[in-house]
């Protein structure tokens, strides 16, 4: 069914796309109401076709004068590839939010953004915002190769400074963020730390933080169906109580974080 | 008694498809009911349907096979008979008919009227329109009743659904085979022909609040968000990798998600209910070898005796009286199996009071790939959350005054389940209630100004 067809469903009409890296892909998504109400951290839930499955997309970047949203993902999945198959012009069956807790966004001081592979685009309204509300953002972005990076010239210009780490040393340093994070501690007196990747990265980060009291929030991915609270897949364990990452979430106190329970969420 | 069998599919052709398992009363049959149906003068003796149907008024008319008619008389109060005719769960077939030797089955002729009636014919006129324009929150069974009230009695009425279908539980938490689409999206469209506008994919939230609701026009704003959220059973394991909470499986399956795909695979269902049968029925059609097992005993499952008929035809085994104590996972966090205790009924302290005791030595495991966890739910407060000054109940559900449906917000109201957790009928109640509240509410302040 076309869209045109029902009218009760807000027609969400692709009007650019882009390849932005090997298998990555960015879309500019008509999206008025989105596009005014999203917050940095914010996601959107998105069905591709009517018998697809609903997954969660970051809001990337939104013009509210054009009424567009900007989604990036990197295609994967059955979901994700049908996705990056639409053309510009057709639409999307749905498209709904601004979906889950905004982060603060508040001048805190320097603030160190960590973010691997396909997670790298969900940084990028966090540094912009918290760059504009006065902090020292410094990004570190790990990658498997340099064909793998994303949105750099936009992180460059969100951040006062961007590290980019490869793990075939194919473009600036090798290694992983993680390796770099402990000379960035030194160098910088860091009040707040964002992570957005693996369950590893997650885990190793909040270790290092822990250990030197700096408050650090994760930005969670699992499964998710509806991303209303309805269906109880994204459930993570954070200080001991049950949340879901879609209503309550997903970004939380990463000290807090159960990984054990969150690992198997995400298989 | 029960003289007239409903016909189903055969147990071996519907565990191969999602189609509907009670195929209704055919017409012989649907007559012979009502005629058999007493017809008692004595008014303790009338069937009480808890919106008002008129019930003797509609089998009546059966009886004389004026099928339209019988429709247009249950739609004077239930606008979902071909929903009720299903899944209700039919409280006027009970209490009245102790000692009785026939039990009409209501339910079915409601359901046959919807069937056979003519819905072309009774279009509902489009009623003229005031000013005063309603938002309502959630296309559910109070969301779609209230609007459909409220449409009548010639407000201006838009659903807000977060979902992209409309219909919330009905949509995404029955299957298809108890309550198919097409029957569900034909009282969409009868809800639709009142004039009520359904916005889909529209999340009431922090970014679009009910107060912002309040400042583009509305009138009046009712939350009727439902008890779809669910509850965390606490059981360790719980979130090993093939663990579903019953509501994300029936959305899944609903949404016929091709992630989905268990031929071969053993589930099992902790939980009672309908939703822990959906549940068990939905995986056997998915190709499990599926156990339910239920605390309690097979009187406990509260279910209706046909449906646990159906399951069982359809081959879910039952395990009662049998208490889940750990999911059980391979070493990459998949799911192997869940180990369990049986119970008895044991009088330990010889006080006379009988309960429910674990059996030493009773422990076993059974194999599982999927393991469905049915705990129940509740209030589902996403729109409410983000309302300042809107209070909540410790139970999660939203505060109204006494014997009202007001909130503690000016011009917010809220009803069904985000209110009043219960089930479809009675969310379909309380929905009629609050509809005449915001009525004589706007009505007042219309004659104030």
């Amino acid at each position: 069914m076309c869209p045109q067809d029902n009218l009760d469903i807000i027609m969400h009409k692709i009007t650019n796309k882009q390849m932005i890296g090997e298998n990555f892909k960015r879309l500019e998504v008509q999206a008025p109401n989105i596009a005014r109400t999203a917050k940095p951290g914010q996601f959107v839930m998105v069905m591709v076709d009517e018998d697809s499955d609903r997954i969660p997309l970051a809001v990337v970047e939104s013009d509210e004068r054009r009424g567009v949203i900007t989604l990036v993902f990197e295609e994967v999945g059955p979901v994700t590839k049908s996705l990056g198959e639409k053309q510009i012009g057709s639409f999307l069956f749905a498209l709904t939010g601004p979906l889950g807790m905004p982060i603060e966004v508040k001048k805190v001081g320097t603030v160190v953004c960590i973010a691997e592979g396909a997670n790298t685009a969900q940084i990028l309204p966090i540094c912009r915002s918290l760059k504009k509300a006065g902090n020292k953002v410094i990004s570190i972005v790990g990658v498997k190769t340099k064909k793998k990076l994303t949105l750099e010239s936009h992180l460059r210009s969100a951040s006062y400074k961007l590290l980019v780490l490869t793990e075939d040393g194919s473009y600036e340093k090798r290694g992983m963020p993680i390796n770099i994070l402990g000379k960035v501690l030194k160098e910088e007196d860091v009040d707040l730390v964002y992570v957005f990747g693996s369950v590893e990265l997650l885990r190793s980060v909040t270790a290092i933080t822990k250990k030197e009291k700096i408050k650090t929030l994760v930005g969670l991915s699992p499964v998710m169906v509806d991303g209303l609270g309805l269906c109880g897949s994204c459930r993570v364990r954070v200080g001991d109580r049950e949340v879901f990452a879609c209503t309550d979430g997903p970004i939380f106190n990463g000290h807090d974080v159960d990984f054990d329970y969150l690992k198997a969420r995400m298989a | 008694m029960q003289k007239n069998n409903i016909p189903a599919l055969p147990a071996q052709k519907r565990i191969k498809s999602f189609a509907e398992v009670s195929l209704g009363f055919n017409k012989k049959q649907a007559l012979d009911e009502a005629m058999h149906c007493p017809q008692p003068s004595d008014p303790a003796h009338v069937h009480r349907c808890p919106l008002g149907v008129d019930v003797l008024g509609f089998i009546r008319f059966i009886r004389e096979g004026k099928m339209r008619e019988a429709l247009l008389k249950i739609r004077e109060r239930n606008h979902f008979p071909g929903v009720c005719g299903r899944v209700c769960s039919a409280p006027c077939q009970k209490n009245i008919y102790e000692g009785e030797t026939w039990v009409t089955d209501i339910r079915a002729l409601e359901r046959f009227a919807f069937d056979f009636g003519d819905k072309k014919e009774h279009k509902a006129q489009s009623p003229k329109q005031t000013e005063q324009k309603i938002a309502i929150i959630g296309s559910g069974p109070a969301g779609l009743t209230a609007a459909a009230d409220l449409a009548q009695l010639g407000y201006g009425v838009v659903i807000f659904e977060a979902m992209h279908k409309a219909g919330g539980a009905l949509w995404y938490g029955i299957p298809e085979f108890r309550l198919p689409k097409k029957v569900l999206n034909s009282e969409i469209d009868y809800v639709k022909s009142l004039g009520v506008e359904i916005k889909l994919n529209a999340v009431i939230n922090q970014n679009y609040s009910v107060e912002q609701l309040l400042s583009e026009g509305y009138e009046a704003v009712l939350l009727a968000s439902g008890s779809g959220s669910p509850k965390i059973s606490g059981l360790r394991g719980e979130h090993f990798k093939g663990v579903y909470l019953a509501e994300e499986y029936l959305m899944r399956s609903n949404s016929r998600s091709a992630s989905l795909s268990f031929k071969g695979k053993k589930a099992v269902v902790i939980g009672v209910g309908n939703v822990a049968f959906d549940c068990a029925r939905t995986s056997v059609r998915l190709g499990c070898d599926t156990t339910l097992v239920c605390e309690g005993t097979e009187d406990d499952l509260m279910m209706a005796k046909a449906e646990i008929e159906f399951a069982k035809e359809e081959g879910v085994k039952l395990e009662v009286l049998t208490k889940p104590l750990e999911i059980l996972s391979h070493e990459n966090h998949c799911t192997r199996g869940v180990r369990f205790i049986k119970l008895d009924f044991a009088d330990p302290g010889s006080s006379g009071e009988w309960k429910l005791t674990p059996v030493q030595g009773s422990e076993f495991v059974l194999d599982a790939d999927i393991v469905i966890i049915a705990a129940g739910h509740k209030p589902n407060c996403l729109a409410a959350r983000s309302t300042e000054d809107l209070k909540v109940n410790k139970d999660g559900s939203i505060w109204t005054k006494k014997n009202s449906f007001a909130t503690s917000v000016e011009k917010v109201f809220a009803t069904g389940a985000v209110a009043q957790p219960g089930n479809l009928i009675m969310s379909m109640v309380l929905a009629k209630r609050a509809t005449q509240e915001i009525d004589s509410y706007l009505k007042e302040k219309l004659s104030a100004k």
